[in-house]
């Protein structure tokens, strides 16, 4: 018995590390998806240079910087849900547009519509989220108003 | 207790064997080491002397002479940076470096090298004459297309020998000479005691008596900027943009360096005018018009075969006809998995036969250069990628650079559905990853 206490005891342990260590690192994982949607949102405002860039030609506009607040204020209202991970068989492609920013020198930050989801990319690193047709279909328009084609 | 062991007669001799093997050994280890060590020295001895008459020919300037390995590696950034800018040049079609000559000035001193350049079918494709010093420029003139001025005109200076001298020379008893002013002279040697020197700047190939110089080539300029430069993009290595706010790539030669060897490929008739997606609709249509491009390029391969791919003869009909197989959604884009159904299926809606397969992976862009190396394009599909997102291309040809360490560096040229000409290209090593879609007509 003494030696059945003393395995169920491990095996308890064990489970405890293993779920912390989960918890641990599934909530890094969701606050890294949070804070790059806070980050996205804080940063557009302090951009040298924002652009809506068109997935259908490749081609994209600078926005002024009232346009910027604009878009600024509508991109804060909107909560992005995350996405882990996307499964292979609802890969897409092609994507409608994109606000395209960037701070300093050479930090990137762009939010992509399109393919199924929103995505919000910092450096090279694509973060997946739900898909928010409202903010989608008002870049377009804004596009389109600014001499977009 | 006890123990014994017989020893038998062969193992004594291999014992010996053994032994001797061993004196042999430290014996041999003594002599390879006394010969390294003589080796070494004339090695020492061989360099200080070559550098010495380095400097000498350089005449106590800052004249550096540039190696045969240095100025090819010039030439080729030329040949790739020709390629790249002329698309109409001859040289796209895959070229490479064939014969390698040594061209002196009046001196003996080497003033320039001559590469002559051949095609995929060992055809004569023009050549590129570099500097052999940094007082020359690094490209001192070059042609794409034909056989070298200097062969034919060595040609003609041997037979003319030939029938003079009643000899049998060749055009290896000839040395070449540069006099400066993009002026060349060829020397035969008829014998022993007497040789014949021809002007060959022209085609009136005049006899000399000796190789005169060019006054103003004497004045010697300083180079060695320009031959860093070229020589600068041979110590590098990829250097892509991979990055948002990144340029389009659309001369991978901008980004290689240091490489062993390259290839460029592109599949028969690739280069054609391809829609792109404004042609068509507005939204991620890419993948359709990507399926379409690709219907178009068989088409104008061989009209005869696929004819039929061109549907009531508007490239439009094909394109909404793919966007239904596909279901593509103008917000959403394209299922890959809907793709190669889609080609399957349109392709026996009008009678011709097709297989075609999802991919997923492409192991840095090798598995498309197998694909392409089929000669037949395929659809490609990118995922987060620093310019094109989540897109879909045709893939027509690419640029393959070899390190020595046996590392691949591949840029895959492609018809992006933003412009009308494949101009551009996709670097396997990139951000993301990419799926393609295999399509084999039959």
């Amino acid at each position: 018995m003494k030696k059945h206490k003393k395995l169920i005891a491990i095996i308890i342990v064990f489970l405890i590390l293993a779920l912390s260590i989960f918890i641990i690192i599934r909530y890094n994982y969701l606050y890294s998806y949070s804070s790059r949607e806070k980050d996205f949102k804080s940063n557009i405002r302090v951009a040298d240079e924002v652009r809506i860039v068109s997935g259908n030609t490749g081609e994209y506009i600078l926005l002024s910087t009232e346009n910027i607040e604009k878009l600024a204020d509508k991109v804060d209202k909107v909560d992005f849900e995350y996405v882990l991970r996307v499964p292979r068989l609802e890969q897409r492609a092609g994507w409608s547009h994109e606000i395209l920013y960037r701070v300093g020198e050479n930090d990137w930050w762009s939010m992509v519509f399109g393919s199924g989801y929103t995505q919000i990319v910092h450096n090279n690193d694509w973060k997946y989220y739900h898909d928010n047709r409202d903010l989608e279909e008002y870049i377009e328009t804004m596009y389109k108003e600014l001499g977009g084609k | 207790m006890y123990f014994s062991a017989v020893i038998k007669k062969e193992d004594v001799n291999s014992l010996l064997q053994i032994r001797y093997n061993t004196e042999m050994g430290a014996f041999m280890k003594k002599i390879k080491r006394t010969i390294a060590c003589v080796m070494t020295v004339v090695m020492f001895l061989v360099n200080s002397s070559a550098v010495f008459a380095a400097q000498d020919e350089a005449a106590g300037n800052n004249v550096r002479i540039i190696s045969m390995k240095e100025a090819e590696q010039a030439a080729t950034i030329h040949i790739k940076n020709v390629m790249s800018t002329n698309e109409e040049s001859l040289w796209n079609t895959g070229v490479k470096i064939g014969v390698r000559r040594a061209i002196f000035d009046n001196k003996n001193r080497l003033e320039c090298y001559y590469f002559g350049i051949k095609d995929k079918d060992n055809n004569d494709c023009g050549y590129v004459i570099t500097g052999a010093n940094t007082s020359m420029y690094p490209i001192i003139e070059f042609a794409e297309e034909g056989e070298s001025f200097l062969d034919v005109s060595i040609e003609h200076v041997v037979e003319k020998v030939n029938d003079m001298e009643q000899t049998d020379l060749s055009s290896k008893n000839c040395k070449l000479y540069y006099m400066g002013d993009m002026n060349y002279a060829v020397e035969c040697k008829v014998n022993s005691n007497d040789s014949k020197i021809y002007d060959i700047t022209t085609s009136d190939i005049v006899e000399m008596e000796e190789v005169c110089q060019k006054e103003e080539e004497i004045q010697e300029q300083d180079y060695s900027d320009m031959w860093e430069i070229y020589l600068d993009m041979s110590t590098r290595n990829s250097n892509p943009p991979d990055s948002e706010g990144g340029d389009f790539i659309t001369n991978p030669n901008n980004y290689e360096s240091g490489y062993q060897d390259s290839k460029y490929y592109m599949v028969d008739g690739g280069f054609i005018y391809y829609n792109v997606m404004t042609d068509f609709s507005s939204g991620g249509v890419c993948a359709p018009t990507a399926a379409t491009n690709l219907c178009k390029y068989w088409y104008l391969r061989d009209p005869s075969k696929y004819s039929d791919l061109f549907l009531n003869c508007s490239w439009d009909d094909v394109f909404w006809e793919m966007f239904e197989l596909m279901e593509t959604d103008k917000k959403e884009g394209t299922l890959h998995v809907n793709v190669p159904n889609a080609y399957e299926t349109y392709f026996n809606r009008v009678r011709l036969n097709c297989k075609s397969y999802l991919i997923y992976g492409t192991n840095y862009g090798k598995e498309i250069v197998n694909e392409l190396d089929n000669n037949r394009p395929c659809h490609l599909i990118v995922l987060n990628h620093y310019k094109y997102g989540n897109h879909s291309v045709v893939a027509l040809g690419y640029s393959q650079f070899t390190y020595s360490i046996g590392n691949h560096s591949i840029y895959i040229r492609i018809a992006d559905g933003w412009t009308n000409y494949p101009s551009r290209y996709v670097w396997g090593n990139c951000q993301g990853n990419w799926n393609y879609v295999v399509v084999l007509p039959y």
